[in-house]
């Protein structure tokens, strides 16, 4: 695979999982563009790996936390952009967002490089430890614990009573 | 529907969720990687160009530097000398040569001479004050002479003036007299230095070392009144900025202070010459803007035609006598 042919692939997907993340899509834009500058700049290695994208993916988010850090000390905290209605399809993924977002906000690091990368780039828990550098049994702890506060987070938003 | 089943479609839904924006064109990002490496590859280019300068004048410099001289220097006398003189020399050689800036310089005794072995290039010289035992014969002035002109005369020099006129004035105050050069004293020939050394209670006709005018300017001394010898306090070199020549500040040690003060306190208000090596270094009139004396607090300028030189007597001064003179040949 090329180059020009992942990137086409991929792109869309890692700028709207930092969309979520950073909650800022001119943010999420500088970041994606970072993170396959980088990818390119090493293609001739990421290229080998099984999953190019989960290595882009960590990328993005080491790059995101730092910008976003960053763009905080510059700037008043932003408000997510929430985009016009004729861009959403539904109201589910209005609160879907709602919940990813702030779930994704309230977790550490780890956590969320684990969940995004199981859940938006589909890789499996090898392939994560893998891309994570850690064993598959602290993936496992990882993702139990962001989604035990994905669920909480999700009851809270929705005020769901057990 | 099972747990994680739920997670992935809310992920999905969220991430549907985003407004989907045109995918920027590879390009910029290719354009980029390039400009990036081209700027590497000049950084590279610079940096190596940088060091290769460095090596080279590193390399020049060490080269230049460790090119080892070595001179030999020999006691210059006639007697014999013991290995307790020649180790004196030995240390007052090493202190002197550290002294004037070659601390690489090392000095040794090899068969009843010392081996310079990275000192000054003037070393060899025979003028060199770092070889020698610099002696400061404090003199006073008799007459003013003018270069010497005509057939040599052979008598004896004169102890006076031929008139009182060419006699050097006591003075009061800042304005000092012009006083003309004793037309007698023009056919007498300079005395020399060996001369000089060899018999300091004599008169003599020394020159006047001075590098600001080319004409020879001299003076006839009298007898030596004291002679400054061992190791001075300190002295120190500086450049007179209206004549752009160098000046020895010295320190002198306490009891040759007093033998200083004695002297200029005897010819307050009138003209001393410091005789060193057969040349008047400094002229002093003493103390002319004060209407007593008061101590000269051990403090004399000797004037320098060189930095050098300066440096070298300097260097020689404050590291005392050494036991036996030394001379390269």
């Amino acid at each position: 695979m090329d180059f020009d042919t992942y990137y086409a692939a991929s792109y869309d997907r890692v700028r709207r999982a930092m969309t979520l993340t950073f909650r800022d899509p001119d943010l999420a834009e500088e970041i994606a563009q970072e993170a396959f500058f980088q990818t390119l700049r090493r293609w001739k290695k990421v290229s080998l790996l099984d999953h190019p994208e989960g290595w882009t993916m960590v990328v993005a988010l080491n790059k995101g936390r730092d910008l976003h850090r960053r763009r905080v000390r510059q700037e008043a905290k932003k408000p997510y952009l929430v985009p016009s209605s004729a861009n959403l399809s539904s109201e589910s993924q209005v609160d879907a967002r709602v919940i990813v977002t702030e779930l994704l906000k309230g977790l550490g690091d780890r956590q969320r490089e684990a969940l995004l990368l199981r859940y938006i780039t589909q890789l499996t828990i090898p392939e994560i430890a893998k891309v994570m550098g850690c064993a598959e049994g602290t993936v496992k702890a990882t993702l139990h614990a962001a989604l035990a506060k994905a669920s909480l987070q999700a009851k809270e938003t929705f005020n769901v009573v057990d | 529907m099972s747990s994680t089943d739920q997670i992935q479609e809310l992920f999905d839904h969220a991430i549907a969720s985003v407004p989907s924006g045109a995918t920027p064109s590879s390009r910029a990002l290719h354009q980029r990687l390039h400009q990036r490496s081209v700027r590497t590859r000049l950084s590279t280019i610079s940096v190596s160009l940088l060091v290769a300068a460095i090596s080279a004048t590193v390399l020049f410099v060490g080269v230049a530097s460790n090119s080892t001289y070595a001179v030999t220097l020999y006691p210059k006398t006639n007697v014999s000398v013991s290995p307790a003189q020649l180790a004196a020399d030995q240390s007052v050689m090493t202190a002197r040569l550290h002294a004037v800036g070659f601390t690489s310089a090392t000095v040794r005794v090899s068969n009843g001479s010392l081996v310079v072995v990275n000192g000054p290039r003037a070393l060899a010289s025979p003028m060199s004050f770092l070889t020698s035992s610099p002696e400061l014969l404090v003199r006073s002035v008799t007459c003013f002479a003018g270069s010497q002109s005509g057939p040599v005369s052979t008598s004896s020099l004169p102890t006076n003036c031929s008139s009182p006129r060419y006699a050097p004035p006591t003075v009061t105050g800042l304005e000092i007299p012009n006083t003309k050069p004793d037309p007698a004293l023009a056919a007498h020939a300079t005395t020399t230095r060996a001369q000089d050394v060899g018999s300091p209670s004599n008169w003599a006709l020394l020159p006047v070392l001075d590098s600001g005018t080319s004409a020879t300017q001299r003076y006839l001394v009298g007898p030596t009144l004291i002679t400054l010898s061992s190791k001075f306090a300190s002295a120190t070199v500086t450049r007179v900025p209206s004549s752009g020549g160098w000046i020895v500040n010295v320190q002198l040690n306490k009891a040759e202070s007093q033998r200083w003060n004695q002297v200029a306190k005897r010819y307050f208000h009138r003209l001393l010459a410091i005789d060193l090596n057969g040349v008047i270094v400094e002229a002093p009139l003493i103390e002319p803007d004060y209407s007593t004396f008061r101590s000269m607090d051990g403090q004399m300028q000797l004037v320098a035609v060189s930095r050098t030189d300066a440096s070298d007597l300097a260097a020689a001064l404050i590291s005392g006598p050494l036991a036996v003179p030394l001379a390269a040949h």
